[in-house]
């Protein structure tokens, strides 16, 4: 059975997906997505991944998504228009697809369950990471040890993407 | 159903969302929310099965692909100002200049 918290959490965040995918105004888009990263925010806390939840909430809901608002505001988006044409074939083909496409990972989902290859349960149970002191203790042991080079490269890449960010809105190109 | 099926099928959603999404909208800074909604989707994938597994390894998955989400929005934002000064416009309808 479902956990109900889980429960209200994900249709919480379905509901407001679907929001951000038919409104008219980008604004309201931006902020119904800064809900749904919260609210699977809130679901990774549940499930006890408390350091994910806290980056989820922090990097996601905080810093991506005022980067978008702002770039929301720059470009002065106030206009409101009916993008998604209901009375269009394309529409409901693309629909249809994204529902086929949906139906077949639920049932590739629903198969793992029973999976006989599925393989056997790791090392971190929710005791084990009680053991070692919680979940970011967990965690940072093995980003500094197990995956300590990948965190160096990604440091890099991040200041890579600072330096692009910074020539490409900066020069006019023609 | 099973509470990781529930997630699985959420972040599914998500993605399929995300899609949609990225296939419909014509406004460009959609077309970015779209891909950071897909993203999440699979962020939620991989939370679930490293719960499902006992394994820690999903969740620092995420780790990298939130800074990867975080550099790549930010190199796509400044590519749509850059776009928007350029042309006047983010709309993909009115965005031809290579279509040669």
């Amino acid at each position: 059975m479902v956990d109900p918290i889980l429960l209200v959490l994900g249709l919480t965040a379905a509901v407001l997906g679907v929001m951000m995918a038919v409104s008219k105004s980008p604004i309201t888009s931006a902020f119904s997505l800064v809900g749904l990263m919260v609210a699977l925010g809130a679901i990774y806390g549940v499930i006890g991944a408390h350091f994910v939840a806290a980056l989820q909430v922090l990097v996601y809901a905080g810093a991506i998504m005022v980067l978008f608002v702002f770039s929301i505001m720059l470009l002065n988006m106030n206009e409101s228009v009916r993008e998604i044409d209901f009375g269009n074939a394309k529409t409901w083909l693309t629909g249809a697809m994204c529902l086929g496409m949906l139906w077949m990972l639920y049932l590739g989902f629903r198969q793992f369950e029973t999976f006989e290859g599925k393989p056997p349960m790791g090392e971190f149970t929710l005791e084990r990471i009680k053991e070692l002191g919680g979940n970011l203790e967990a965690v940072s042991g093995l980003l500094f040890s197990k995956y300590f080079f990948q965190f160096e490269i990604v440091s890099f890449l991040i200041l890579v993407a600072i330096m692009a960010a910074l020539t490409l809105a900066k020069r006019k190109v023609d | 159903m099973s509470t990781p099926l529930f997630l699985h099928l959420l972040s599914g959603f998500l993605f399929c969302l995300g899609l949609f999404v990225m296939m419909n909208r014509r406004n460009t800074i959609l077309l970015l929310m779209g891909i950071e909604l897909m993203l999440n989707g699979v962020n939620l994938s991989f939370v679930t099965f490293a719960r499902e597994l006992g394994q820690l390894d999903g969740q620092l998955q995420l780790f990298f692909i939130i800074t990867i989400a975080a550099a790549e929005s930010a190199v796509g934002l400044s590519i749509l100002v850059s776009v928007f000064r350029n042309f006047g416009t983010v709309s993909t309808d009115r965005l031809k200049n290579l279509r040669g």
